[in-house]
C-alpha cells in the first residue's frame, strides 16, 4: 500500500477561495494543506458583532486580551483561514464550526472528527492542514531563519542528525536544519505534544524520495502508517506536514449534514 | 475453581473468575502477543471456557451482569486486544441480537456454539460516512418465492473461522433483517471466504471479506420480528456501546503501566524525569483520571442496561463517544514519558506503542463517532426539554459496582431514552461546598446552557450541523462528569476510607473534564495536595501491581513476586 502523503500547499487568497483547489486534493488524496498571507485575511470589520460569532466565545476572549498588533493580526487571520477552510470541507459556515483546543493546546473541531486539522503561522504566512485519514500536524518557518550555531543542533537534533548536518556543505546546512525543525514540529503537533515530546528523541532523514522518522541512532522509528513531506512556499518559507493514516479506507464524504445515517435516525426518532 | 464454587453472589463469582483468568494468563506478560503466542493465548482461554462469558447464565453460561462482562474480559484485553476483543468480546457483540430477540432454538444453538469454544461473527449494515468496515452490506433478495443472500463485505472480524454468522442484511423494500447463519450447513458455493484485510493496529484480529452468492435463507434464520432488523441492531448497539469502553480501558491500563515501568526503571532518579518533573507527574496522574472517568461512565452505561433499559441509551452512546477520545489523547500525552522508547516494537516497553496503535481502530474512527452522535442527537432535545434539571437522580445501585443486579432484559432496551439516565446526579450534588462544590456548579451551568440550546432544536431537523454535533461532544463530557461524581458519592456513602471515596480523584477528574469543555470560572489546576494524592496512587498501584481502573484488580505477570 502506498502511503498517501500531503500534497504541496494550496494558496487561498481570502474567504472567497479559490476553494475548488482545496477540495479537489482533499477528495483525491484525503489530505490538503492550505496557506494564506496574514494581510490578505485580515477583515475590514473587526467589531464584536462580526468577529465574536466568527471566532467563538473562547477565541474572541483570547483575541481581545492580545495587545501586540502583529500577534493580534496573526491570531485573527490564522483562525479565519482555519475556520473558513474547515467550513468549506464540512459544507457549512465558519460560524457553525466549533474550533476547540485540547488542554495541551492542540486545536480540533469539536464534534466533527471526520477531519483532523493543524495550524501554524509566522508573522506573515499561515498554514492550515486538513485530513480525513487520521492525524495531521503542519509547521511553517521562514526558510532563512538562522538556526545553525544558535544551539538548536544540540537542543533539538539527534546524534544521527548532527552527523548528517556536518556532512553537508556549509551553505546548505542552515536550510537543512530548518527543514528538520519543521518536520519535528509537524510530527509533535500531530500527536498533540508540541515541544513536550523532546526533539532529541526522534529525528528525520532528508532523503527527498521518502522522508522517514528515525530513532536517535538512525534506525527506523514510526511504522508505515506515518508519512512526512516538506515543501517550499514561494521560496521564502518551508512547510512540513506529518500524517498518520488510520487505515479506515477512503471516506470521501466530509460534509457535516450527511454525518448522521438516515436509517439509524429513523429508528431512533421512532419513524420506522 | 474451588473459590468460584463457594462464591454465593454474582459479585463474588465475578471477582474470583477475573482472578482466575488473571492467573491463567500470567505467563503471557502484557501487550505484545503475536503469531504463535497469540494462538497459545487463545488456547489458554479455551481451556478456561472463556466462551461461557458470552452466554447468559440461563443458557448455561456465566454471564450474569453486563458490567461484569466488561470486567471479566479485561485480563485478556490488558495483554492483547486482538485476544480479548478480537477472539473474545466481539463474539458477544455478534450474539447480542440473539440474546435480545432470538427464539429458543436460536439461543440454544448460539449457546452451544460458544460454550463449545466456537466463534460467531457479525456483518454490520452500511451506514452514512462509512469506512471500509461498514461500507457495504449484504442484500436479502426474494426470487421465485425464496429468499437469498447476496453481496460482499470487505472487513468482517473472524471472517474465516467463525461458524456462526449474524448478518444484518438490507432488503428490497429498504428495511433490514437480522439473520443467524450456520456456515457449516450452507450449500456449496453459497458463501465464499475472500482475502484478509490488513489493518493498522489490532494485528492479531482476523478481518477479512465474505461473499454470499444466492445463499438460501430459511425463515427460521430471521432473528426477532421480520422487517425490524434495523431497530434490533440499534437496540443491540446500546449494549455494545456500554461494553466497548471496557476494552479500551484495559488497553489504556497497560499503556499507563508501561509508561510507569519506563519511568521507574530508566528515569527514576532523574530530577527532570517524569516522576519528578511537574509535567511528567501531570501526565501520569491525568492518565489515571482519564481511566477512572472512563470506567465510571462505562459503569453507568453497563449497569443501566439492567436498571434503566428505557433510559440508558444516551449514557451508552456518550460513553462510547467520549472514552476513546479521552484514552487516545492520554496515550499521546504519555508518549512524552517514553520519548524514544515510544517507537519500540518489542521488549519491555513495546506494549505501549502497540496498544496505542490499536486504540483508533477499536474506536472505529469517524464512522463509530457518527453512529454514536446519531443516537445522542435523536434524543437530547427531548431530554433537554423534559428531563435535565427536573428528573430525580438514578437509583444508587447504578453506580455501586459491588451490588448485584436484576437480570438484564435486552429486549427492553430502548433505542432512545425517555429520561436522562445519569446527568441528574449533578443536581443532586449541587449542595457540595468547597472546590468540589464550585466544580459541580460549573458543570450545572454547562448543563443549563446545553438545555437552552438543545431545547430549541426540533426533533428531526438541524440535527446534523457542526454546532449541534459539537453539543453532543459537550453532553458526553457532562455525562462522564455526572457518572464520575456518582461513583465518588456512592463510595463516600457506602465504602468510606477507599480511594474512590476520597475527594482527590473526583476533584481532579472534574478539573480535567472542565478543561476539555473550556469551562469558565474554575481554577486552572487542582491543588498540590490533590496532585500528590493522585500521583501516590499511580505509583502505589504500579508497585503493588493493581489495575488502574475502578476495581484495583490484583494483576499477575511472569515477573510478579507472589
Amino acid at each position: 500500500m502506498a502511503t498517501p502523503t500531503a500534497g504541496a500547499p494550496v494558496h487561498v487568497r481570502g474567504p472567497e477561495g479559490p476553494w475548488d483547489d482545496v477540495l479537489r486534493p482533499l477528495s483525491e488524496r484525503g489530505t490538503v494543506v492550505t496557506y494564506g498571507r496574514v494581510t490578505d485575511w485580515l477583515p475590514e470589520d473587526t467589531g464584536e458583532r462580526v468577529l465574536r460569532p466568527l471566532l467563538g466565545p473562547r477565541d474572541w476572549g483570547r483575541f481581545q486580551r492580545l495587545t501586540h498588533r502583529r500577534v493580534r493580526d496573526g491570531f485573527l487571520a490564522s483562525r479565519l483561514l482555519l475556520k473558513h477552510t474547515a467550513a468549506r470541507v464540512l459544507s457549512s459556515t465558519p460560524e457553525a464550526v466549533d474550533l476547540a483546543y485540547k488542554p495541551g493546546g492542540r486545536p480540533y473541531l469539536r464534534g466533527c472528527d471526520q477531519i483532523d486539522i493543524s495550524l501554524s503561522h509566522t508573522e506573515e504566512v499561515m498554514v492550515v492542514g486538513v485530513t480525513r485519514r487520521g492525524l495531521l500536524g503542519v509547521d511553517v518557518e521562514r526558510a532563512e531563519r538562522p538556526m545553525v550555531g544558535t544551539g538548536v543542533e544540540f537542543q533539538a537534533c539527534t546524534p544521527h542528525e548532527r552527523e548528517l548536518l556536518e556532512s553537508l556543505p556549509e551553505q546548505t546546512r542552515n536550510s537543512a536544519l530548518v527543514r528538520l525543525w519543521t518536520l519535528k514540529e509537524a510530527y509533535s503537533k500531530a500527536i498533540g505534544q508540541g515541544l513536550r515530546f523532546r526533539f532529541t528523541e526522534f529525528g528525520f532523514t532528508l532523503d527527498d524520495a521518502r522522508v522517514r522518522l528515525q530513532r536517535p541512532d538512525g534506525s527506523p522509528g514510526t511504522g508505515p502508517e506515518w508519512s512526512f513531506g516538506t515543501f517550499a512556499l514561494e521560496s521564502d518559507y518551508v512547510v512540513s506536514a506529518a500524517l498518520r493514516d488510520e487505515g479506515f479506507g477512503g471516506t470521501e464524504d466530509t460534509a457535516a449534514d450527511t454525518t448522521l445515517d438516515q436509517g439509524l435516525l429513523g429508528v431512533l426518532l421512532g419513524r420506522l | 475453581m474451588e473459590r468460584s464454587v463457594r462464591a454465593t453472589t454474582a459479585e463474588e463469582r465475578l471477582r474470583s473468575r477475573t482472578d482466575e483468568l488473571e492467573h491463567a494468563l500470567a505467563p503471557l506478560g502484557s501487550g505484545a502477543l503475536g503469531g504463535e503466542s497469540l494462538r497459545r493465548a487463545e488456547l489458554m482461554l479455551d481451556d478456561h471456557g472463556f466462551g461461557a462469558e458470552f452466554v447468559p447464565a440461563e443458557y448455561g453460561g456465566r454471564l450474569e451482569r453486563i458490567d461484569g462482562l466488561g470486567r471479566v474480559v479485561r485480563p485478556a484485553c490488558r495483554r492483547d486486544l486482538s485476544l480479548g476483543f478480537g477472539y473474545g468480546l466481539n463474539c458477544y457483540f455478534a450474539a447480542t441480537p440473539v440474546w435480545a430477540a432470538g427464539d429458543t432454538a436460536q439461543r440454544e444453538w448460539v449457546a452451544a456454539l460458544l460454550l463449545g469454544g466456537g466463534r460467531i461473527a457479525v456483518a454490520r449494515p452500511a451506514v452514512a460516512h462509512a469506512n471500509d468496515f461498514v461500507r457495504d452490506e449484504f442484500a436479502l433478495v426474494r426470487s421465485e418465492g425464496r429468499r437469498r443472500l447476496d453481496g460482499a463485505k470487505t472487513a468482517v472480524l473472524n471472517y474465516a473461522r467463525a461458524r456462526g454468522l449474524t448478518v444484518i442484511a438490507g432488503t428490497e423494500d429498504g428495511s433490514h433483517e437480522v439473520l443467524l447463519i450456520d456456515r457449516e450447513i450452507l450449500p456449496e458455493g453459497a458463501l465464499r471466504t475472500l482475502h484478509r484485510y490488513r489493518t493498522v493496529g489490532l494485528d492479531g484480529c482476523e478481518f477479512g471479506g465474505l461473499e454470499f452468492t444466492g445463499c438460501p435463507v430459511p425463515e427460521e434464520a430471521v432473528v426477532g420480528e421480520p422487517g425490524q432488523g434495523m431497530g434490533l441492531a440499534v437496540r443491540c448497539s446500546v449494549v455494545t456501546r456500554a461494553l466497548l469502553p471496557s476494552v479500551l480501558i484495559a488497553a489504556a491500563d497497560t499503556v499507563l503501566r508501561t509508561a510507569m515501568r519506563f519511568a521507574v526503571e530508566t528515569r527514576g532518579e532523574d530530577p527532570y524525569g517524569p516522576l519528578k518533573s511537574t509535567y511528567g507527574r501531570e501526565v501520569l496522574t491525568g492518565a489515571l483520571l482519564d481511566l477512572l472517568i472512563s470506567d465510571s461512565v462505562a459503569l453507568a452505561a453497563a449497569r443501566g442496561i439492567h436498571l434503566l433499559p428505557d433510559r440508558v441509551s444516551a449514557c451508552a452512546a456518550a460513553a462510547a463517544y467520549t472514552v476513546p477520545k479521552l484514552l487516545q489523547d492520554s496515550a499521546h500525552d504519555l508518549s512524552t514519558v517514553l520519548g524514544e522508547a515510544y517507537f519500540d516494537a518489542k521488549g519491555p516497553y513495546g506494549a505501549f506503542g502497540r496498544m496505542s496503535r490499536d486504540l483508533p481502530l477499536l474506536a472505529q474512527g469517524h464512522a463509530g463517532t457518527a453512529a454514536r452522535q446519531a443516537m445522542l442527537v435523536a434524543q437530547l432535545p427531548k431530554l433537554a426539554r423534559e428531563s435535565w434539571l427536573v428528573d430525580d437522580e438514578p437509583p444508587a445501585a447504578l453506580l455501586r459496582p459491588w451490588e448485584d443486579l436484576p437480570p438484564a432484559d435486552l429486549g427492553a432496551v430502548a433505542p432512545a431514552g425517555v429520561a436522562d439516565p445519569v446527568v441528574p446526579v449533578l443536581t443532586a450534588c449541587s449542595g457540595l461546598g468547597g472546590e468540589l462544590g464550585e466544580l459541580v456548579g460549573a458543570f450545572l451551568g454547562e448543563l443549563r446552557q446545553l438545555r437552552g440550546r438543545f431545547a430549541r432544536i426540533t426533533p428531526g431537523d438541524g440535527l446534523s450541523t457542526p454546532d449541534t454535533l459539537a453539543l453532543t461532544d459537550r453532553y458526553a463530557l457532562v455525562c462522564a462528569a455526572a457518572a464520575s461524581l456518582g461513583v465518588w458519592r456512592e463510595h463516600r456513602a457506602a465504602r468510606p476510607g477507599t480511594f474512590l471515596a476520597d475527594p482527590a480523584w473526583i476533584t481532579g477528574a472534574l478539573h480535567r473534564l472542565g478543561a476539555l469543555l473550556g469551562l469558565e470560572g474554575i481554577p486552572k489546576a487542582p491543588q498540590d495536595a490533590v496532585e500528590r494524592r493522585l500521583f501516590d496512587a499511580v505509583l502505589e498501584r504500579y508497585e503493588q501491581q493493581r489495575s488502574y481502573d475502578l476495581y484495583e484488580t490484583t494483576l499477575h505477570s511472569p515477573d510478579r513476586k507472589e
